[in-house]
């Protein structure tokens, strides 16, 4: 009998109302991520000691609890974490339990390897894409990795299918960009053919 | 928990918006959970499961499931600041009308500025920790979350890395390799239906003492299997919240009186099912 894939996981969020996609989603978050942003929201995603861990058919198991609302809205799954795009077995897995119907995203630095991208993008309905900053100099200071493969992965589903389908998130970082940086990073990415933009602030409190 | 409680909202206008569209007899209550709810309290958690049987009854009779496709925006804005309380009309016939006040033990009304979303919706955060600034004041169509933000990571245990979800299995099976139904043209119920269900959970339900010293509360959710002879067997938490509640849970389901079991092709079958335990302490305030 094969070895069923496994994943940690270390939080999952139900009724998340517009937050992480369209619809009611569920959040669930993986552990690991192959950057170390200055100021990551979810840090547990670095501590294994934070997390479970799940097979697919176990996480369908729990979620489907909300499959009601995610048909009636269009909602679904969104995969965080850490980064989910990491976890390409378990995500064709999980699709394949939970069927067509909901709206699997991923919420994404693109920091992975092209054959992940390409392996998920048929099963995943979209994506939200933290940009950081298009600058390699700051994205490389604020994260502590280079942006060329972030870069090239956005390109790739650009061209490779729908652009509505992608949200790219554009923050202000303090200490780190400046607003001349992120119009810069916008226009870049229109150029690029990107549509759908978040562009926020980080506050420190 | 204003934050919670517009999300319980927005849920249940969800869950009538499907019954309208699927013509299911449905009478809603104003929840009065006390506390931050998020629509997962055992009344509506058991409005959902309500409906799903209602919705795979009329499958099974050939109707498809409408999903008009609703609008959360427009749902924010018939919620997110609105003060006043629909009334809710009775419809005519004998609808079920979940009811787990005597469950919870909370009889009180939450007061409706309890649903108002008050300013700041953003997580509390350490001096070295930056967060996602949206909005500070109470406008429609806006997110209640930050995107991907996990603000509830509830199982970050000292024993570390738990493998797996609380797997252990319990009870007996007269036979493994029959197979498990998950819809049966007739689902398995507690005798006296859901609501004895939930009175006789209520009743059994001990506090552990652990959790109340440390104020755990949450919903322990428990699956297992209605047997053909109508016992229950294979019985597992899927998700809990520890501190002796998840043994709690699996004390109560396991001790639980035979079912009616479910029937499929005039024949009853083996049919998996799972409910929600709720811990809450009642003198827990938000």
């Amino acid at each position: 009998m094969p070895e069923t894939t496994r994943a940690r996981i270390f939080g999952i969020s139900r009724h998340r109302l517009t937050t992480d996609g369209e619809g009611v989603t569920t959040l669930v978050a993986f552990s690991g991520c192959p950057l170390r942003c200055k100021y990551c929201i979810n840090k547990a995603s670095w501590e294994v000691e934070k997390s479970r861990v799940y097979t697919p058919e176990i996480l369908f198991e729990e979620v489907k609890i909300d499959q009601l609302y995610f048909l009636a809205t269009h909602g679904g799954i969104t995969f965080g974490g850490g980064e989910p795009l990491l976890q390409v077995d378990f995500i064709k897995a999980f699709r394949e339990l939970c069927g067509s119907q909901w709206q699997l995203l991923a919420e994404t630095s693109l920091n992975v390897p092209f054959e992940n991208v390409e392996a998920l993008d048929a099963v995943l309905d979209g994506y939200i894409v933290d940009i950081k900053d298009m600058n390699p100099g700051i994205y490389e200071a604020y994260t502590g990795k280079e942006n060329k493969t972030v870069l090239e992965n956005l390109q790739w589903l650009l061209e490779y299918g729908d652009p509505k389908r992608i949200t790219v998130r554009v923050p202000h970082i303090p200490d780190f960009n400046t607003d001349e940086d992120v119009s810069r990073s916008m226009e870049q990415l229109k150029t690029l053919g990107v549509l759908n933009f978040d562009e926020f602030n980080y506050i420190i409190r | 928990m204003a934050k919670g409680k517009q999300t319980c909202k927005i849920l249940k206008e969800i869950r009538k918006q499907i019954a309208a569209e699927n013509d299911i007899e449905f009478i809603t209550s104003e929840c009065t959970h006390k506390g931050d709810c998020k629509g997962t309290c055992p009344k509506c958690e058991a409005e959902v499961r309500y409906l799903e049987r209602e919705l795979e009854k009329r499958q099974r009779m050939g109707k498809a499931a409408v999903f008009a496709g609703m609008s959360l925006g427009t749902l924010f804005a018939a919620t997110s600041c609105n003060t006043s309380t629909p009334v809710q009309q009775p419809l005519e016939g004998e609808p079920y009308i979940p009811d787990t006040t005597e469950m919870s033990n909370q009889k009180d009304t939450i007061p409706d500025d309890a649903y108002l979303l008050e300013g700041d919706v953003l997580a509390p955060v350490t001096d070295t920790t930056m967060k996602e600034e949206k909005k500070t004041s109470c406008k429609k169509d806006e997110p209640l979350a930050i995107v991907g933000d996990i603000e509830e990571v509830d199982w970050a245990t000292e024993e570390g890395v738990t493998e797996g979800v609380i797997v252990p299995e319990t009870g007996e099976i007269e036979d493994p390799e029959k197979e498990v139904y998950q819809i049966v043209e007739q689902m398995p119920k507690f005798p006296g239906g859901e609501v004895k269900l939930m009175e006789y959970v209520s009743n059994s339900i001990q506090y552990p003492k652990e959790a109340k010293e440390n104020g755990v509360q949450g919903i322990v959710y428990v699956s297992f299997i209605v047997e053909p002879d109508g016992s229950v067997t294979i019985v597992k938490v899927l998700r809990g919240i520890g501190h002796g509640c998840d043994e709690e849970a699996l004390r109560v389901v396991e001790s639980m009186p035979k079912w009616n079991p479910g029937m499929h092709g005039g024949e009853p079958v083996r049919v998996s099912y799972q409910i929600p335990i709720w811990f809450k302490l009642e003198d827990s305030q938000e």
